[in-house]
């Protein structure tokens, strides 16, 4: 009776002492097995872990964001994560109406007193993965798929082709954009039709930035017998042997450790870069590619690697040279 | 086999198939009188359950018969409201929609825990022929049905006069209910192609307008069956020239992208002008 009791107590104290976390994801939603699934990895680790309260909802069109977050902010939810460059101008006009509550960001590059904006030096990550590319490809040839046409994507497209250029040189690369909406988000058909296109003029690895749609490429992939590249999440699991790498962009990361600061009262308002050098953007390597790569060519890969954190190499960015 | 010709018409081919469907099942619903623009909500279900079903069965089989069974079961909460209770198509087929986009995650958050897509289909022994075998006879049939049969004729009679269909001792609402469920059945197909041929999963809101892209092959080329299908293969071909185009360094570089996606949108525009069609069914006036 008293265990029953003083376990009551206890959670009920853990209960409210646990700060209350509301998570808006973009409209690949939470199993796109890219981007949203990153971000809802890192908010369930630290749920289990520090005990957070978490809810999460999936935006379904583009003007529903504000509502998303307003709701939560209405709720008294002490941090609002919102996920996607989309979500930039509903962070900005709700955080300035709720200045009680916390807000993060995740691509949005959005400076207010309570608001967080996680960036991403998804350049550094694309050209070590367009250096992968290039090293592994037979025809010269490779292929570059992005989702929707904006300048973030296009900062990884720049990055890759610089990467593979500055192993070959002479490397042609094919690029595509799957659409200039959020549907491009979602539409595996079409990035397959693309891969395909793109495997028919030779190319024989393939990158996408396209979050739910890249299944679509990792399907003609494994058909052409070419490889793929991921994105954001590790992709590796999903064709193993088919898919070369994925560029890792830790969101989960950056979403535990703003969750984590947030509750330990420690959130500072600003903006956050992951690159190379703190691990928030890299390659992957483990059991399902591991033996796609001879350790001489882990070795460049890694140098290479070096060589940007180190700023001997310097990896074009679209936001700053169009 | 390889040449660039080929590879642009199989794409076409492919990027078509499920406006195929869609036209065809549109056809029937519009013929007879009853304005479809739920067709979109009709693959989404169509797509969802063939991936589900496929995935559990690891049959194309099972899968393609169950989204279009369920689809047809689906629309019947269309033909109720309309027959029934005499609503307007296009607000309940809007309703449709949104029903779709919402019924589906709560479907697969029971099934999978997932909030929408379904896990990968592994079918390395699937023939690659199968999605146009099933096209095929859904074509033959439907053509038979609206062509050759006194139904087809009487279906469209709905759509056209309905008091002379009364004249007759024949009920419209019973043919516009057939054909509305007929319609929901191809289309569902259409989802399954979507879903389990062209892709590997079902995810959130894959159909990305294509129902609309068929509704307005049909509409612009005249209500007319074959003329849609072809307006469609058309479209499917002036996207997969507008993908080529993209990769190719020496366009790309003059003409920016997103003036090269617009490409099939105003090409087909441009060719319905030239077919269009000034005579839709009476009904539907």
């Amino acid at each position: 009776m008293l265990k029953i009791l003083i376990s009551i107590l206890f959670v009920s104290h853990a209960a409210f002492a646990a700060i209350k976390v509301g998570l808006v994801l973009d409209k690949g939603g939470k199993d796109d097995k890219s981007f949203n699934t990153s971000a809802y990895e890192g908010a369930t680790k630290a749920q289990k872990e520090l005990g957070i309260e978490l809810k999460y909802v999936e935006a379904t069109d583009t003007n529903s964001f504000e509502v998303l977050h307003r709701n939560f902010a209405q709720k008294k939810y002490d941090l609002v994560i919102g996920i996607g460059f989309a979500q930039a101008d509903a962070v900005k006009k709700v955080a300035a109406l709720f200045p009680q509550t916390q807000f993060a960001i995740v691509d949005g590059d959005v400076t207010a007193p309570n608001v967080r904006a996680l960036l991403f030096e998804e350049h550094e990550g694309s050209f070590l993965v367009g250096a992968a590319a290039a090293m592994k490809s037979k025809t010269s040839v490779i292929g570059f798929i992005g989702g929707m046409d904006i300048p973030l994507i296009r900062r990884f497209q720049k990055a890759y082709e610089a990467g593979a250029k500055h192993v070959n040189p002479k490397i042609k690369v094919i690029t595509n954009y799957i659409g200039v909406t959020g549907e491009a988000w979602n539409n595996p058909a079409k990035a397959k039709e693309i891969a395909l296109a793109q495997a028919g003029q030779k190319a024989d690895v393939i990158f996408h930035a396209a979050g739910a749609s890249g299944s679509g490429l990792f399907d003609a992939a494994a058909e052409k017998k070419i490889f793929a590249i991921g994105v954001d999440s590790n992709q590796n699991w999903i064709k193993p042997g088919v898919v070369l790498t994925s560029m890792l962009k830790r969101v989960d990361v950056a979403v535990f450790d703003t969750i984590k600061q947030a509750n330990d009262k420690t959130f500072k308002a600003g903006v956050v870069r992951f690159g190379l050098k703190n691990s928030g953007v890299d390659w992957a390597l483990d059991k399902n590619n591991d033996s796609l790569w001879s350790q001489p060519e882990k070795t460049k890969l890694d140098d290479i690697k070096k060589q940007i954190i180190a700023k001997k190499i310097s990896v074009p960015d679209y936001y700053v040279t169009k | 086999m390889d040449s660039a010709l080929v590879l642009i018409l199989l794409s076409a081919l492919r990027v078509s198939l499920p406006l195929l469907f869609a036209a065809t099942g549109g056809y029937f619903s519009e013929k007879s009188g009853v304005a479809q623009i739920a067709l979109e909500a009709y693959l989404l279900i169509g797509a969802f359950t063939a991936a589900s079903f496929t995935y559990y069965s690891k049959s194309l089989v099972v899968g393609y018969l169950a989204a279009a069974v369920f689809t047809a079961l689906f629309s019947q909460i269309f033909s109720l409201l309309i027959l029934k209770f005499k609503g307007n198509s296009i607000v309940i087929g809007t309703g449709l929609n949104l029903l779709a986009m919402g019924i589906i995650p709560i479907i697969s958050k029971t099934i999978f825990n997932s909030t929408g897509s379904t896990p990968s289909i592994e079918l390395p022994e699937a023939s690659p022929y199968f999605p146009y075998i099933v096209l095929v006879l859904t074509l033959a049939v439907s053509f038979w049905l609206s062509e050759k049969t006194i139904w087809g004729l009487q279906m469209k009679f709905a759509g056209e006069k309905k008091l002379a269909l009364q004249s007759v001792g024949i009920s419209p609402s019973l043919r516009q209910w057939q054909s509305l469920t007929y319609s929901a059945f191809v289309t569902g197909l259409g989802g399954a192609v979507l879903s389990t041929s062209l892709s590997s999963n079902y995810s959130p809101l894959m159909s990305s307008g294509r129902g609309f892209i068929a509704l307005a092959a049909l509409i612009f080329a005249g209500w007319n069956l074959p003329r849609s299908l072809i307006v469609c293969l058309f479209f499917g071909l002036c996207e997969a020239l507008q993908i080529q185009m993209q990769s190719n360094e020496a366009i790309s570089t003059y003409i920016a992208a997103e003036f090269i996606q617009m490409i099939p949108y105003a090409a087909t525009l441009a060719a319905l002008l030239v077919l269009r069609s000034k005579y839709p069914p009476a009904e539907l006036k």
